[in-house]
């Protein structure tokens, strides 16, 4: 314990500016944010870069502590006096782990107990989660830095380490955007995500731990090179077909759909040119969904587009990522597959069949349960803290249900009558039409662990309820009524019931009647 | 004899480069050995090898009866290492360097470092990045040596040092001499000679001959004889005459195996009585060279 403390207090005593400026940074950005959240209308004195500076400065101090900490005594070289000294490699490291341990994640923790409590939270209720945000930061922030200062020796090192790491990302996802492929999500995409995960992790306690008890650089490095190349190899390899159908079967002989999906006849005018020197074509293709059975929602996780023409042409989109929710009532949504420019000219005169497979999510409300919405803030089981009408909502017709969560933003699925909307009457509508507003949580999935990463572990999220106008009326000029003081409405929580997929076939389809006009510039 | 180092057919390779090439060496408890050979001929592998700052690429190395593989932690409490080119924490003063050394070494004698300190005569308050080279290696030697180790490792320390510095430091050596072995690396040859009790020269990642400095003294002489008229030289000599050179009635050469009586009656098989004989001591550097010049020449 003598050694570790010794090689601690060197460290301090060596890093104590660094040390200084982190625990001023955070300090002051946690100060703004709390000046901010006391005052949300009158805080815009301090421009967003700076609050930005502030935020990001933060991160950085902690990987600049841990890259100084690891390299003081550098694992890397034949020169360094510590490796012809006492020090055992099992107390260096955990006198590195104790640096970093107070310095980043004990301001950290503090950082995320003000923030909670500040919100109206109690930090001892939610330690699990604040734990696991000390774990994703030790796996997303200081084992990468450890890592990397590990197989160098200067920081100048672990930024060109970094920005090679940064560029090489970037090309990768470059070169991945330029092979057609269809990344929807898939049902085992979290827990190969969480896989992943481990696996990242391990490995780069792995390259800590083997450079403290060998000090042979170039292994780890080559390492590292090897892993990036494997990454790249498995980015860049599209996802197939036969992945996706396994992923969201057809539906089974027996099986029943469990909501109608067909094609609508388009409404635009005929725009019969492709725009000249494009090399795509967009298409607009309007599918009206409805049949919904009530507490249940799809979300149509990806849509694909096939075509064949009577004059032996034929063309096959990719898969594309849509995430339209399907809630029980009609819906008329729109499939935009991007053709080739020669393609539509060869087959725009010639009647086409046209059939659109939709790969998609079933959920079911599980949880459900009514509240009745108050003034001002309210606490919402399951979710945290709520409000209809406090100064942060944005519009008039109360169409946004603001929240703020601990450590991360569930799952929630919100829905209300509109005739039992206590808002005013807007626009001289007398009578408030008789139909279900909906809204969910962006993400669906419960998958992410018990929090989430950040500074401020609390997720502030708008919920804002779909269908903004009368759909009884013809010309979309009525607002529906919103949620107000003394709504009552009903959340519940998603649960995925299955992933399926279907097909519509549009057939005898001139494809120049799905072309949308091109938009009309006024000039002035 | 117990052996304070002993490596047996080490070798270090840096890619195709072999920078030992099977290397066997024996450094005797309580000897000061010196390792001398020209530059690239390994010396400083050999004694990061021992350090196991390199892994051997094959051979066995043994410090203070260890592997040297296993040489690290607690077993560096008996062993002081200084080099020419180790990087000291720069930031620190020199009193809290010493300092923060000093509690890793259970024998640590702060009287011993005192006195180094005074005779070193070193600046406590000053950080090492403001001193000099040769003042960073007393810091670094009274740091390896205050805590009475029992193997004193040195690789180059004298080289580009002032001839004042170079004194101090071999003071404060010698000092520590009596109970420790000291193993030292060096170009120095004059230097050595003064205070080493063995020698051992590298070639090309070989050891080319180790043995005490008495006996390599004493069997090495540089020869002249003085003929009355000038000598008729044969084409083969004795094998321990090296670099036989003729002057009128002058021959000069480096006897390698000297013995008085031996070398007189090889002079006389050679050559027949000669009007004068005269056998001169030689210096390290002097024995050096003609060895060099010798193996060039051979080779």
């Amino acid at each position: 314990m003598g050694q570790i403390l010794r090689i601690f207090r060197k460290d301090v005593r060596h890093f104590w500016i660094e040390i200084l400026a982190s625990v001023l940074s955070l300090s002051a950005y946690i100060w703004r944010v709390l000046h901010q959240w006391a005052n949300p209308l009158t805080a815009s004195d301090v421009p967003n870069y700076l609050q930005g500076l502030l935020m990001t400065l933060g991160p950085i101090s902690w990987c600049l502590l841990v890259v100084r900490a690891v390299q003081d005594e550098s694992l890397v070289g034949d020169r360094q006096f510590w490796v012809t000294r006492p020090y055992e490699w099992e107390k260096l490291l955990a006198a590195k782990a104790l640096f970093v341990l107070l310095f980043v994640n004990a301001p950290l923790f503090i950082a995320n107990v003000i923030f909670l409590r500040n919100s109206g939270f109690s930090p001892t209720r939610y330690l699990v989660g604040l734990l696991w945000i000390q774990l994703s930061i030790v796996v997303v922030l200081i084992l990468p830095a450890a890592s990397l200062s590990a197989v160098t020796s200067t920081l100048v090192q672990v930024i060109l380490w970094t920005l090679g790491i940064g560029a090489y990302i970037a090309a990768v996802a470059g070169v991945s955007s330029l092979i057609p492929d269809s990344h929807i999500p898939t049902s085992s995409s979290d827990s190969s995500e969480a896989i992943s995960m481990g696996l990242f992790a391990s490995a780069l306690l792995g390259i800590v731990l083997w450079q403290y008890t060998q000090r042979k650089p170039w292994i780890p490095r080559a390492f590292i090179v090897g892993v990036a190349l494997i990454i790249a190899g498995g980015s860049l390899v599209p996802t197939t077909d036969k992945q996706v159908s396994e992923a969201y079967p057809p539906l089974a002989t027996g099986e029943q759909l469990p909501f109608h999906v067909a094609a609508i006849p388009p409404k635009q005018s005929t725009n019969e040119q492709s725009q000249a020197g494009e090399k795509k074509v967009g298409l607009l293709i309007p599918v009206q969904f409805a049949g919904l059975a009530a507490n249940s929602l799809v979300v149509v996780a990806g849509t694909r587009v096939t075509i064949r023409t009577r004059n032996g042409y034929q063309f096959t989109s990719k898969w594309m990522n849509d995430g339209t929710k399907v809630w029980p009532g009609e819906r008329t949504d729109y499939v935009r597959p991007e053709i080739d420019s020669n393609f539509f000219e060869q087959t725009r005169f010639v009647p086409a069949n046209m059939r659109i497979t939709f790969a998609f999510t079933e959920y079911h409300e599980v949880n459900t349960r009514q509240i009745v919405t108050r003034a001002g803030e309210f606490p919402v089981d399951g979710v945290g803290i709520c409000w209809v009408s406090s100064p942060r909502a944005e519009y008039w017709f109360h169409d946004v249900i603001g929240c703020r969560s601990p450590l991360k933003s569930p799952p929630i699925l919100v829905r209300f009558e509109t005739a039992r909307s206590t808002c005013p009457q807007v626009r001289g509508k007398s009578e408030a039409p008789q139909t279900t507003r909906y809204t969910s949580t962006a993400s669906l999935s419960d998958d992410t662990g018990p929090a989430e990463l950040g500074i401020i572990p609390i997720q502030s999220f708008d919920l804002r309820f779909s269908e903004l106008y009368d759909p009884d009326d013809p010309n979309d000029r009525n607002f529906l009524p919103g949620v107000c003081p003394g709504t009552p409405i009903t959340l519940s929580t998603p649960k995925v019931v299955r992933f399926a997929s279907t097909e519509i076939e549009i057939d005898g389809a001139n494809l120049r009647d799905y072309v949308p006009p091109p938009v009309r510039v006024r000039r002035f | 004899m117990s052996h304070s180092i002993r490596t047996e057919q080490l070798v270090k390779k840096f890619r195709r480069v072999d920078a030992l090439n099977g290397l066997d060496l024996e450094v005797p408890e309580g000897s000061i050995y010196a390792l001398v050979g020209p530059n690239g001929s390994g010396k400083t592998t050999a004694i990061k090898v021992l350090m196991n700052i390199f892994r051997p690429t094959s051979g066995k190395a043994e410090v203070l009866g260890t592997a040297s593989k296993n040489v690290a932690g607690k077993l560096f409490c008996s062993i002081g290492y200084v080099s020419e080119n180790q990087r000291l924490p720069d930031w620190m003063r020199v009193d809290v360097f010493l300092a923060y050394v000093r509690p890793f070494y259970p024998t640590w004698d702060r009287d011993l470092e005192n006195d180094l300190v005074t005779r070193f005569d070193l600046p406590r308050d000053r950080k090492l990045k403001q001193l000099s080279r040769g003042m960073r290696m007393k810091v670094a030697l009274a740091s390896a040596l205050a805590f009475r180790p029992k193997l004193i490792i040195l690789d180059e320390p004298l080289g580009g040092l002032d001839p004042l510095v170079r004194d101090e430091l071999i003071e404060g050596l010698l000092d520590r001499a009596a109970e420790a072995t000291v193993f030292i690396s060096s170009h120095d040859l004059a230097e050595i000679e003064s205070f080493a009790s063995h020698v051992g020269y590298l070639e090309q990642g070989r050891l080319a001959f180790s043995e005490q400095m008495g006996s390599l003294a004493a069997r090495f002489r540089e020869v002249e004889l003085t003929f009355d008229a000038t000598p008729t030289l044969p084409g083969k000599y004795p094998e321990s005459w090296m670099h036989v050179s003729s002057s009128a009635a002058v021959v000069r050469f480096t006897e390698s195996q000297f013995g008085e009586g031996k070398t007189s009656s090889e002079i006389v098989q050679v050559f027949g009585a000669a009007r004068n004989v005269e056998f001169t001591p030689m210096s390290l550097r002097s024995i050096f060279l003609a060895m060099a010049k010798a193996r060039r020449s051979t080779s």
